[in-house]
């Protein structure tokens, strides 16, 4: 459970609704149909300008939900594992 | 993600064990050891961090993108963590790391003033201690907005221009910590909270920002200094300590944020909102301080603030 209250992506509306409609479609191409924004996001949904900065961050991640950037030496998953394994971070 | 990268289960729970004895490709090596710095020391970062990494192979473009990446990805860490997020079916970075958790140590809660170590390792004449690429448009478009923002353009932004494809994300980053972004978190309390942080990250490039907006939300005089030499102490009052208290957990270890860290801000008369806004204040300029640590920006000559 969340520490917070959070809005989901059934109840949001404005530019939560939209980002929320970015997320899931981004992952959706990544990972199948059906795949949710997954909770990462949702901790900031309550504040819909944090909201928008975890949109604009997989924008960039993903060539706006493209997923056709092109790698560099090693693969940018693996470098984001490894700051998430530095952090100590289960996620 | 991990078994398509390691298909070997021994060559991931040697991974999970210790990065630099696990049987992985020398360059992964070298990436363990930047994240584990980055995370845990950006600001000891050097010139021959650098260069080690330039002579496993990889060009400056290849060490802004792991620092873009890194500043990018400690923001997620510290969101999940920090906001308590149960793992995803779906999640795609992070499976299998928590039970290590206890082996990472709090970085030193009292720390001094940040360390000069990147003046001296970085040449008079240098922005960073990577190279710059300013002919993208996207670098151009950004420096516009910049000189119309702030009147100048931020080494920082400046130190990024191998990875163009970035800088909406810095801009948005910058932007968001101009400012609370609820009505439930004070300016004064979101001042300090940015104050404190660059303290924890010993973030020589954002001290200057950090002292002008406190000024600018009308803290005490004293309360940049009182933040780095005391910030844990009994002369705060009751809701400036739960919100430094918060502030320091999250920056120093985000995975140690439990449901009970919520119950203390409630208890203050802080709400949700408030929460949420500590915890991006924090994630955001750790993303940024860590991110101006590694590359060695130097620092502007102004605040980096919009101009009044």
């Amino acid at each position: 459970m969340a520490h917070i209250r959070i809005i989901d992506e059934a109840q949001a509306g404005g530019s939560v609704a939209e980002d929320y409609a970015f997320i899931s479609g981004s992952y959706a191409k990544l990972l199948g149909e059906g795949t949710s924004a997954p909770q990462v996001y949702t901790t900031n949904s309550i504040v819909p300008a944090y909201f928008r900065f975890g949109a604009v961050q997989n924008r960039v991640l993903t060539n706006d939900g493209q997923h056709d950037l092109v790698e560099g030496p090693v693969p940018s998953i693996l470098v984001m594992f490894a700051i998430s394994k530095a952090s100590a971070c289960f996620y | 993600m991990l078994p398509l990268l390691y298909p070997n289960p021994m060559t991931r729970d040697a991974l999970l064990e210790d990065a630099q004895t696990a049987p992985i490709p020398e360059l992964h090596r070298e990436l363990f050891r930047f994240a584990e710095q980055f995370v845990r020391g950006s600001w000891n970062t050097n010139r021959s961090d650098l260069g080690r990494l330039r002579a496993a192979g990889l060009e400056d473009r290849d060490i802004v993108h792991w620092a873009t990446l890194g500043s990018t990805q400690s923001w997620f860490t510290m969101s999940a963590d920090g906001g308590g997020v149960p793992l995803d079916g779906n999640a795609i970075t992070g499976p299998a790391v928590g039970r290590k958790r206890e082996a990472y140590g709090a970085t030193p809660e009292r720390l001094g003033p940040p360390i000069a170590a990147l003046e001296s390792d970085r040449r008079d004449d240098e922005i960073a201690m990577v190279g710059l690429d300013e002919t993208s448009d996207a670098y151009h478009e950004t420096a516009n907005w910049a000189t119309k923002h702030y009147g100048f353009v931020p080494n920082l932004l400046r130190a990024v221009s191998l990875q163009p494809g970035f800088y909406r994300r810095h801009r948005l980053a910058l932007e968001l910590l101009e400012a609370p972004q609820s009505k439930s978190l004070e300016p004064r309390h979101h001042a300090m909270v940015r104050a404190l942080v660059s303290h924890l990250n010993r973030s020589a490039y954002h001290e200057a920002t950090a002292r002008e907006l406190l000024d600018r939300a009308g803290a005490e005089e004293g309360v940049f200094d009182q933040l780095r030499d005391d910030p844990l102490g009994m002369d705060w009052s009751p809701v400036d300590r739960a919100v430094l208290a918060f502030a320091t957990k999250i920056g120093l270890n985000a995975y140690k944020v439990t449901e009970k860290d919520a119950s203390s801000l409630r208890e203050v008369g802080l709400d949700d909102e408030a929460y949420v806004d500590i915890l991006n204040t924090v994630s955001i300029q750790t993303s940024l301080d860590r991110l101006a640590n590694t590359l060695g920006v130097r620092p502007d000559s102004a605040p980096l603030l919009p101009q009044s």
